[in-house]
């Protein structure tokens, strides 16, 4: 039987994408000195707050997110957790994945009207 | 004709007070709690765990309860209650949500002295606004989307209409329409069936607050009373009243008062509760015959019940007796957990030497913190931990992080039969580090087959499924479905007879809806099919599976 290799890219991308859908999640947090830079010039890396890191078959991730202010922050990081997890498991069939959510700014309430 | 026309209009309900607001959400819980259930069933998306309407509904209940602590006087102190209870008590994907649609409806109707159907239109575009705001890319075909479709509807015809009544039937009316369609939207809930789960949830709120404004109750059924009698029955374990009797009534002219009186001399516990329409009458008795004859003399009988509390007890009590099985000593260096339901699993289990079993499986997760609490209480410093379900597999995960007194390590089993394998590979004279090893190895080599029920009709790898049948797993993947659990189990054996006569050991586990002869059955069936194997077959006792089988 062959092998399959997903890259650390494809599943950054697939964080990425789920990251984005969870509710609670306002922006990701650039963290490469880089990605800060194009972000600072209103050009945004798709996978700009996302570390992934591949040992063996096990893989690790670290999210830096904003969060939507006025909200259970807990509530939306464990959300976070269980659906990046979830996705990830779904689509790559590699089933040990450790995802951490760090929370690195919070944006302000707008109230309606 | 005018006069006809003041009437209606004085009879009318075109604003609402802050009292109305009380009940509108009192309703809106109380049918929710009705019907979270169902909810449940429905939630496929974003993850299938269930739970959703239970999350919504105790995100709403901790808000009833802030507005409980205090009286409020006016609409803005109340909104303000409500949102900080939803913010605490905030649970789930669903309840974040929700506590943000609360926010945004109260904020934007901040504090008038009354709401009508305008301002109330505003407010639901508040709380939709809000909603929206919180995520990047909002996923449409969810309840932001019924919610949206509500909102937008309610703008439109407030002017119009000042009757709340028939504002929010038109209301209910289009979200219906909407979520109706939600099942076309997202991929997720087209494979499955299904609608959307948090958008029938706000549709169950919306309905809920509608009945209490038209005046119309919302029964939920009630069921503490028997629970606390169970619990005092169970330390003696004879009972004095075996008949549990609850009787629906319409009594018409008779005083229910007086119904409860005559009731003393049958029996005890007896509650007589009436609503607008219907009385309803609960009681513990050894004739229940006796109850329905003198009902049937002064009232009309809708619906009776009864149900004998020896059984239960018995049954109660035997489970206990179970439960006391010790484990048997290992010399293995280190402590093993597993989480696990049925008596048969859990008396395997102690026998071979685990030391905690955490109840749990199959739509019944236990949290982080009972997963934490029996790590905490473990004799040994190291401790190995078997979730044996995918889906707990993340909540021992975090449990692991957050222990911080003992050495953890988690063998992520997604089947309970996994599990009895990797105990079997440990071997006291190895290190703990090596033991893990051998566990791990153990169940990469293990395919597992489960033979289930659905509780829904779906379609998943084109199998189209309707609720009831029989399905068939091979490892997590529904390979088939059929009538009869013994013979789906061997046409999958067949189905896959290249992996099974690689392998020479296979264990069979059968659950409590079969019968030991069905399951004797079933493994001559095997035995006669596959010469070669050696096979087992145990009574697990688990729920929801009637067959789990390992092959190794």
């Amino acid at each position: 039987m062959g092998k399959i290799i997903v890259s650390q890219n494809a599943i950054s991308k697939i964080a990425a994408i789920a990251t984005e859908k969870c509710y609670g999640v306002v922006g990701l947090y650039p963290i490469k000195l880089g990605d800060r830079f194009l972000y600072f010039f209103g050009k945004s890396t798709p996978t700009r707050g996302i570390e992934t890191r591949i040992d063996n078959s096990k893989v690790k991730i670290n999210l830096y997110v904003i969060i939507q202010g006025g909200i259970k922050v807990s509530e939306v990081a464990q959300t976070i957790i269980e659906q990046v997890t979830y996705e990830i498991k779904k689509f790559t069939h590699i089933k040990d994945v450790d995802v951490n959510v760090i929370v690195k700014g919070v944006k302000r309430e707008e109230y309606a009207e | 004709m005018l006069l006809s026309r003041g009437l209606r209009e004085k009879n009318m309900l075109n604003k609402l007070m802050l009292a109305d607001f009380k009940k509108l959400l009192a309703g809106a819980l109380s049918n929710l709690e009705k019907n979270k259930e169902i909810v449940n069933k429905l939630n496929v998306f974003p993850i299938p765990d269930g739970d959703t309407g239970t999350n919504m509904y105790l995100t709403l209940k901790t808000a009833m309860e802030e507005v409980g602590k205090k009286d409020q006087s006016n609409l803005k102190e109340f909104g303000k209650a409500v949102c900080t209870g939803a913010l605490v008590g905030g649970r789930g994907n669903s309840g974040v949500i929700l506590s943000q649609m609360l926010k945004g409806f109260f904020e934007s109707i901040d504090d008038p002295p009354f709401v009508d159907t305008v301002k109330f239109a505003s407010g639901l575009m508040g709380a939709s606004k809000v909603a929206y705001q919180a995520v990047i890319k909002p996923v449409e075909g969810t309840m932001l989307t019924v919610l949206k479709a509500a909102a937008t509807k309610a703008v439109l015809i407030a002017q119009n209409e000042q009757d709340f009544i028939k504002f929010l039937e038109d209301i209910i009316y289009e979200a219906n329409k909407i979520l109706s369609k939600t099942v076309d939207m997202l991929p997720e809930l087209k494979e499955a069936g299904v609608i959307d789960a948090g958008g029938q949830g706000l549709v169950f709120l919306l309905e809920g607050g509608l009945t209490v404004l038209k005046g119309e109750e919302i029964a939920v059924p009630v069921f503490e009373e028997v629970t606390e009698e169970m619990d005092k029955a169970a330390i003696s374990g004879d009972l004095k009243f075996k008949y549990d009797t609850v009787v629906l009534l319409n009594t018409g002219n008779v005083d229910p008062e007086k119904i409860k009186n005559d009731l003393q001399g049958f029996g005890d516990s007896i509650v007589v509760a009436a609503s607008s329409d219907l009385t309803k009458v609960h009681i513990h008795s050894n004739e229940p015959y006796r109850i329905l004859e003198y009902l049937v003399s002064v009232a009309t009988i809708k619906e009776a019940r009864i149900e004998n509390m020896q059984l239960e007890v018995n049954e109660f009590l035997k489970e206990e007796k179970q439960e006391d099985v010790l484990p048997s000593e290992t010399k293995l260096p280190f402590s093993i957990i597993c989480v696990a339901q049925g008596n048969g699993f859990k008396k395997l289990f102690r026998n071979l030497g685990v030391e905690t079993i955490i109840e749990g499986g199959q739509t019944m997760n236990p949290c982080i913190n009972d997963i934490l609490e029996a790590i905490n209480s473990t004799k040994k410093e190291n401790v190995v931990l078997f979730p044996n379900n995918s889906n707990i597999v993340l909540a021992a995960g975090e449990a692991k992080k957050l222990s911080q007194t003992k050495h953890v390590e988690i063998i992520p089993t997604n089947n309970i039969v996994e599990a009895i394998p990797a105990i079997l590979a440990f071997n006291s004279e190895a290190t703990f580090e090596e033991n893990i090893e051998n566990g791990k190895k153990a169940i990469e080599k293990i395919h597992t087959v489960s033979i289930t029920y659905s509780i829904r009709d779906t379609k998943v790898n084109g199998f189209s499924i309707k609720n009831g049948d029989i399905i068939a797993f091979f490892d997590h993947e529904i390979v088939g479905k059929g009538k009869n659990p013994g013979k789906l189990l061997m046409d999958i054996l067949n189905k896959k007879r290249e992996v099974v006569e690689n392998k020479e050991f296979l264990g069979v586990y059968y659950g409590k809806d079969v019968t030991k002869e069905d399951a004797e059955k079933t493994l001559a069936m095997i035995q006669e099919k596959f010469p070669n194997l050696e096979i087992d077959l145990i009574n697990g006792e688990q729920p929801f599976y009637y067959y789990l089988v390992s092959i190794e």
